[in-house]
């Protein structure tokens, strides 16, 4: 998936407030190459050479089978809601965004990625809903968030078997 | 050189509880540790395995030995959040098993409330960079998409979430000391603010000052002791995970592995156990925590504590101090866990008393689901 970012609707500065700080990153060989990638509004994950698994967030060794022999891949952006919530109590730095949906989504990769969820119909956003990940440009800077897609039919509605690993 | 010596928790208290203004971490676990070993027998002299764990000093042992005047052989500050008392009690006890020290002092403290700790924001670590954006308040956002989870698997209802508050409700009715001290409704939890959907104000624990102090002997040392000892029989402990797109089963705890291994090492039955402390940071905590016990099959924890089965009088006691959601809960809440199944093994808990209490389960659970601690007690 390459796109280019979209501007976040409910983030347009049409009050011309002054935007947030970008957050805090933690830079190391694994993170930047992810965070240069989210900058051309691409998302990665890491796939397995040994086992084939996909996995995310970003780090030097399988947490499925440690190995160390990983690929980087562009994700198609097909997903399902494995888990929703909705946040009416944020923390200070996303006071005035609330109420939002926050969800668990497994990546048709199956990765598991914790995403707003936009354009959600009110209220918990239902598990097991297609979403589509797209990158949104934020106040804080390019970020993936899901879009709601129920019409979309996924490549695997189950939930990703990599995720259930004990 | 194996020692093969049982340990024996001889000393609990808790320190000045609710709001603490003129205490600091520090200040609150030495009155616990005094209250403690004062009601013992024991003194800072006889210490010196010393056990402490929270985020109040860079180096918290050697922080808080300095400070109590004592030249700890042995130092363990474990942090695997509130499952933690319970790690260390199993640590201690091992240690005496192995002849490494004689009596552990054990110790927490917090002014969370009065400093307004839980405010602030937490520092970015590796893991959370990649999804802080997404605004999800840790740990109760966490637990929250647990509980979506499991009633999404299980039919499990809101009200059957808020039966787990007003239980404990029930049970802080009757412990002099609790924070919350008014009857609790089914209703008054669901119409409470939503905080993280479907978790209510009323599903989460409270925020509180406190300090909490255990003291675990030797069964050699135990002369003199003026309590009545209460074995620590087996422990277990267990992390699944850290973050919350981590856990590898949203619906099943690490408590399914350290309960096993506890209760094996006891050679304790679920069935032998006379009552139960369940870390209940939040309600969904508690059903899940039932299930990974093994105390109803999964899915199943809704419907077990429904009718009153976990209230004052009912037939399985739970949580008697009032726990996390009405006792107190200064940001981790394990040592007073262990703090009230051992006075209720000793027959000390007045109104709120268990009759005949004998074996006792305690299970904390820390950070987001991310790691339990099980402790089995006993007087038997």
């Amino acid at each position: 998936m390459k796109r280019q970012p979209t501007t976040d609707p409910g983030r347009a500065s049409a009050d011309g407030s002054q935007s947030p700080a970008r957050l805090e990153t933690v830079p190391d060989s694994s993170s930047s190459q992810w965070w240069r990638a989210l900058e051309e509004g691409r998302v990665l994950v890491q796939q397995c050479l040994a086992c084939g698994r996909s996995f995310f967030y970003p780090r030097p060794l399988c947490p499925h089978c440690h190995a160390t022999e990983l690929e980087w891949r562009d994700i198609a952006g097909g997903g399902t809601i494995h888990a929703a919530t909705v946040v009416h109590q944020p923390t200070p730095i996303f006071a005035g965004d609330d109420p939002y949906p926050v969800a668990l989504v497994d990546l048709d990769e199956g990765a598991r990625m914790l995403l707003r969820v936009d354009e959600a119909p009110a209220g918990r956003p239902l598990i097991g809903s297609r979403v589509q990940i797209a990158t949104v440009e934020t106040a804080h800077g390019p970020h993936p968030r899901a879009v709601y897609a129920p019409d979309q039919i996924g490549a695997d509605q189950q939930t990703a078997p990599e995720a259930q690993q004990p | 050189m194996m020692t093969g010596r049982s340990a024996f928790v001889v000393g609990v208290a808790e320190s000045d509880l609710g709001v603490t203004p003129d205490h600091t971490p520090l200040s609150l676990q030495a009155q616990a540790a005094l209250r403690a070993l004062d009601e013992c027998g024991l003194s800072l002299d006889d210490v010196d395995a010393l056990f402490t764990a929270g985020d109040w000093a860079r180096h918290p042992t050697a922080t808080l030995a300095e400070y109590l005047g004592v030249v700890p052989r042995w130092t363990d500050t474990t942090n695997i959040g509130g499952a933690s008392f319970e790690a260390h009690v199993g640590h201690a006890a091992a240690g005496i098993e192995l002849g490494l020290f004689d009596v552990a002092l054990i110790t927490y403290g917090s002014t969370q409330r009065s400093q307004g700790q839980r405010r602030k924001p937490r520092p970015v670590e590796y893991g959370t960079q990649f999804d802080q954006v997404a605004g999800l308040p840790v740990p109760v956002g966490a637990y929250a998409l647990a509980a979506s989870r499991h009633m999404h698997e299980f039919g499990t209802t809101p009200e059957q979430l808020a039966e787990v508050a007003v239980s404990a409700r029930e049970w802080a009715l009757l412990n002099p000391v609790a924070y919350r001290k008014t009857p609790l409704t089914i209703d008054d939890v669901l119409n409470s603010k939503p905080i993280c959907e479907p978790l209510h104000l009323l599903d989460c624990c409270l925020i509180t000052d406190g300090g909490g102090a255990l003291v675990v002997a030797a069964g050699d040392r135990l002369a003199g002791v003026r309590t009545r000892p209460v074995e620590v029989l087996g422990h277990g402990e267990a992390s699944t995970h850290y973050g919350i797109t981590q856990m590898p089963d949203l619906v099943t705890t690490a408590a399914a592995r350290s309960g096993e291994d506890a209760l094996r090492r006891a050679k304790i039955n679920l069935d032998d156990l006379d009552v139960v402390q369940i870390y209940d940071s939040f309600t969904i905590t508690v059903l899940l925590t039932l299930e990974a016990l093994g105390f109803c099959k999964p899915g199943d924890a809704g419907d077990f504590v429904a009718d009153g089965r976990t209230r004052p009088g009912g037939a399985f006691p739970m949580n008697t101090s009032g726990g996390g959601l009405s006792y107190c809960h200064p940001g981790m809440f394990g040592i007073y866990l262990v703090i009230e199944a051992v006075r209720q093994l000793r027959g000390d808990c007045g109104q709120r008393q268990v009759p005949g209490a004998q074996t006792a389960l305690v299970n904390g659970t820390g950070g987001n689901l991310s790691s339990t601690s099980t402790v089995i007690l006993g007087t038997g």
